[in-house]
């Protein structure tokens, strides 16, 4: 079986879990490091970032007494998941990734080719993740707590990142509810013109929505540069277990690997020291391992042992059946 | 006036015939040598041919039946798939005979490449019809060399230059590189009036891949500890891609493969399973010039890998398709043409010693011979921190300096049966 098979059927697996799995009352918790979107009734499980603003929206003080246990428990939780997977939760389960993989699909068979960010360009968008991760900490924080004196933050803005999230407006669509769900804000696509945060809120979710339909048809895995969950996973990346590694010593610059790769990563072909490559970036779609021409410069390890490695036989016989294959 | 032009022509007659005498001369000596040696693969024969052609009277090296369009290139920068795929016949020109560099000579300084003498000598005469029957030359400005042997065979036959970035891996050079090759796509197609499609595209790269398939098993075979093919003979067997279809090449590769996979089984080897283990690296080898791998393997040496462009690092690297619209597959066959080639051009060449190193350890090599040409500065620049890395790790090195004059040949052979001494001396001392 072909890598690329296998994981195009195990984010499959995990699209279906996800987003219907709650039809059958299959759960697998509430705070996972993916995309499992809140606002979907059929969801299989909650993502993290939605338990974390929503125990962050509790005042500090109630946090370190009755609350402190749950509270505990989702980061134990979910450091657990994030531990035993790490990056594989990008590029392997979350369903906007498989959203975004099957729109790229689509661009690929009509014959248009990617959109590629530079290197400098990558650099400079992916600290966005990284202020996007802050804010939606920051902001619950600042809404149910005063520090030196200042106004707090108005309460429509409790769960912010989950009002402008594109899963918000897409998980709910997909299980056919394009109707307002009450909980925190309102689900699906559309301004909410109650107030003004909530016209910005709002407008700011169809903008970003329409981004990340727009961007991840251009260019492949689009949204993942931006995504929070990406950059809080980023702490896993040298403790995780499923490890990408390689053998600088092996490795001819070929540069097969980042132009293989989804999010544009060059640090991969050029790297020659480093050995583990899961950066900030890496969703650990194995994709530069597939197109590696060298024997053993690149693997993916799970806790020390290889499971995939790159070799020349395995690339000239993909490549081979790469090119026969229609489209 | 007239009398002057039709001394000229005389002049030139004489010249060429004198040319075609030795070069035949040339030719027939090597297999009439080559024919001694004990258990030399049989499937050598197909290969063989096209060398063998070289001394007869017509020289119908390539085989053109359908009346294609013939594109020579030189060097190893120029991508074979575009070629394919605009249905023309693609020739590697880079050429290796001493006695058509004498006639090269009056092109170029006293100390300069013998390649490119070699290669003016062949297109300003007519002997050997590949270089006057090309529709098109295609030349990278690799050395200094090149671009000036571009200036010259312009004289003689229709030339492009094909401008490449001596710094490999910047942006801006990756740019650069994908839009020439997006030119030289269009001039291809202008000279042979055929658009290279996408289909037609992903068949070339197809045919190269099947071909380089074979490629790498020969590898394989290589690093087995029984010597089942000369060095002169792996090398040569690349040597005949540059003049031969690759599906027929691909097919004929298969053969010979399959035979030394048989021989492995049956341990018959052509030179004693003792014979130290050495690695050429260094200039080019190109027929009829193969004083160096002949001076090594009948010195006892074994010469079981080299890295040279007329050999391994010809067919290593391979075209990655990722996705399959026009510019990506564009983008992968440049890619393939710049990224990983360990030409000493480049700068950076730290992927040059690392391959060296990773060579090193896969062939269980004990010795490397670097060869370098007269006046071919860029490997001979390279050779101080090539010669740096090799002593830090201990591994014993010989530097031989010529061009392709057969006259140096025994006095290399004196040093290089002292080098093979030692290296089995040195098996002791471990």
């Amino acid at each position: 079986m072909n890598i690329g098979r296998l994981r195009f059927f195990v984010q499959l697996f995990f699209f279906m879990f996800l987003i219907y799995g709650g039809l059958y009352s299959l759960k697998i918790g509430s705070s996972l490091p993916t995309f499992a979107c809140r606002y979907n009734d059929y969801r299989g499980g909650i993502c993290a970032l939605y338990s974390f603003q929503v125990l962050l929206g509790f005042p500090l003080k109630t946090l370190f007494t009755s609350y402190f246990m749950g509270f505990a428990i989702t980061i134990l939780i979910f450091g657990f998941w994030a531990f035993l997977f790490n990056k594989a939760w990008c590029g392997w389960v979350c369903p906007m990734g498989f959203i975004q993989d099957i729109l790229s699909g689509i661009r690929n068979f009509l014959g248009i080719s990617a959109v590629k960010f530079s290197e400098s360009r990558r650099k400079k968008l992916s600290c966005v993740k990284f202020i996007v991760l802050l804010l939606l900490i920051m902001i619950p924080i600042l809404i149910s707590n005063s520090f030196f004196g200042l106004p707090t933050l108005p309460k429509e803005l409790a769960i912010p990142y989950c009002n402008i999230c594109p899963a918000k407006t897409a998980a709910p669509m997909l299980t056919g509810n394009f109707e307002e769900v009450k909980v925190f804000g309102n689900a699906g696509i559309g301004i909410d013109f109650k107030s003004i945060i909530k016209i910005s809120l709002s407008t700011l979710s169809v903008i970003i929505f329409s981004l990340f339909i727009v961007g991840s048809f251009f260019k492949k895995r689009f949204f993942c540069t931006f995504c929070p969950m990406s950059a809080l996973l980023t702490l896993f990346e040298k403790i995780g277990l499923i490890k990408l590694k390689k053998d600088g010593s092996k490795c001819t610059h070929c540069n097969n690997c980042a132009k293989a790769c989804p999010l544009d990563i060059q640090e991969i072909a050029t790297e020659r020291t480093k050995t583990n490559m899961v950066t900030s970036d890496c969703t650990l779609c194995m994709k530069c391992i597939e197109d590696c021409p060298e024997n053993n410069a690149l693997k993916a390890t799970i806790c020390g042992k290889t499971v995939f490695k790159s070799s020349a036989k395995g690339f000239i016989k993909r490549q081979i059946k790469k090119n026969k294959t229609k489209k | 006036m007239l009398k002057k032009n039709t001394k000229n022509k005389e002049k030139n007659e004489r010249l060429e015939n004198r040319l075609d005498l030795h070069l035949s001369m040339t030719v027939r000596e090597i297999f009439e040598e080559i024919d001694c040696e004990m258990a030399r693969p049989k499937n050598m024969n197909y290969f063989d041919n096209f060398f063998k052609n070289f001394a007869t009277k017509e020289k119908n090296i390539i085989n053109n039946p359908n009346k294609k369009k013939i594109i020579g290139y030189f060097c190893m920068s120029v991508p074979e798939e575009l070629i394919y795929a605009a249905d023309a016949i693609p020739v590697r020109l880079c050429a290796g005979s001493a006695d058509s560099a004498e006639i090269g000579e009056s092109y170029f300084p006293e100390v300069s490449c013998p390649m490119v003498k070699s290669a003016v000598g062949f297109a300003s005469t007519s002997v050997l019809g590949i270089y006057q029957q090309c529709d098109l030359v295609i030349i990278p400005a690799t050395c200094d060399w090149k671009i000036k042997l571009a200036e010259i065979l312009k004289e003689f036959i229709p030339v492009a230059i094909l401008d490449i970035p001596r710094v490999k891996n910047c942006e801006n050079s990756k740019q650069f590189w994908f839009n020439e090759i997006v030119k030289l796509k269009k001039i291809i197609e202008k000279n042979t009036k055929k658009k290279i499609t996408k289909k037609r595209l992903l068949n070339a790269i197809n045919l190269i891949h099947h071909a380089q398939y074979e490629f790498k098993r020969l590898q394989k075979i290589r690093k087995s500890n029984i010597h089942t093919i000369s060095g002169r003979d792996a090398g040569a067997v690349i040597n005949a891609y540059f003049y031969d279809n690759a599906e027929s090449w691909t097919q004929a590769m298969k053969n010979l493969n399959d035979e030394l996979e048989q021989r492995i089984k049956e341990k018959v080897s052509i030179v004693p399973n003792s014979s130290p283990r050495v690695l050429l690296t260094g200039s080019p080898f190109v027929f009829p010039n193969w004083k160096i791998p002949n001076l090594i393997e009948s010195s006892g040496g074994a010469l079981v890998c080299d890295e040279i462009c007329t050999s391994n690092r010809y067919l290593n690297d391979m075209v990655a398709i990722d996705e399959k619209s026009m510019v990506d597959l564009i983008n992968a066959v440049a890619d393939r043409y710049l990224q990983p080639c360990s030409c000493p051009v480049f700068s950076n060449n730290d992927d040059r010693k690392n391959k060296l190193l990773n060579m090193i350890n896969e062939y269980n090599i004990e010795g490397v011979i670097y060869h370098v040409f007269k006046g071919c500065h860029p490997y001979d620049t390279e050779l101080r921190s090539i010669e740096k890395m090799l002593a830090d790790r201990g591994i014993s090195q010989l530097k031989i300096e010529t061009d392709y004059n057969p006259e140096d040949k025994e006095q290399l052979r004196t040093r290089i049966e002292a080098f093979l001494e030692t290296l089995k001396g040195r098996r002791y001392s471990k």
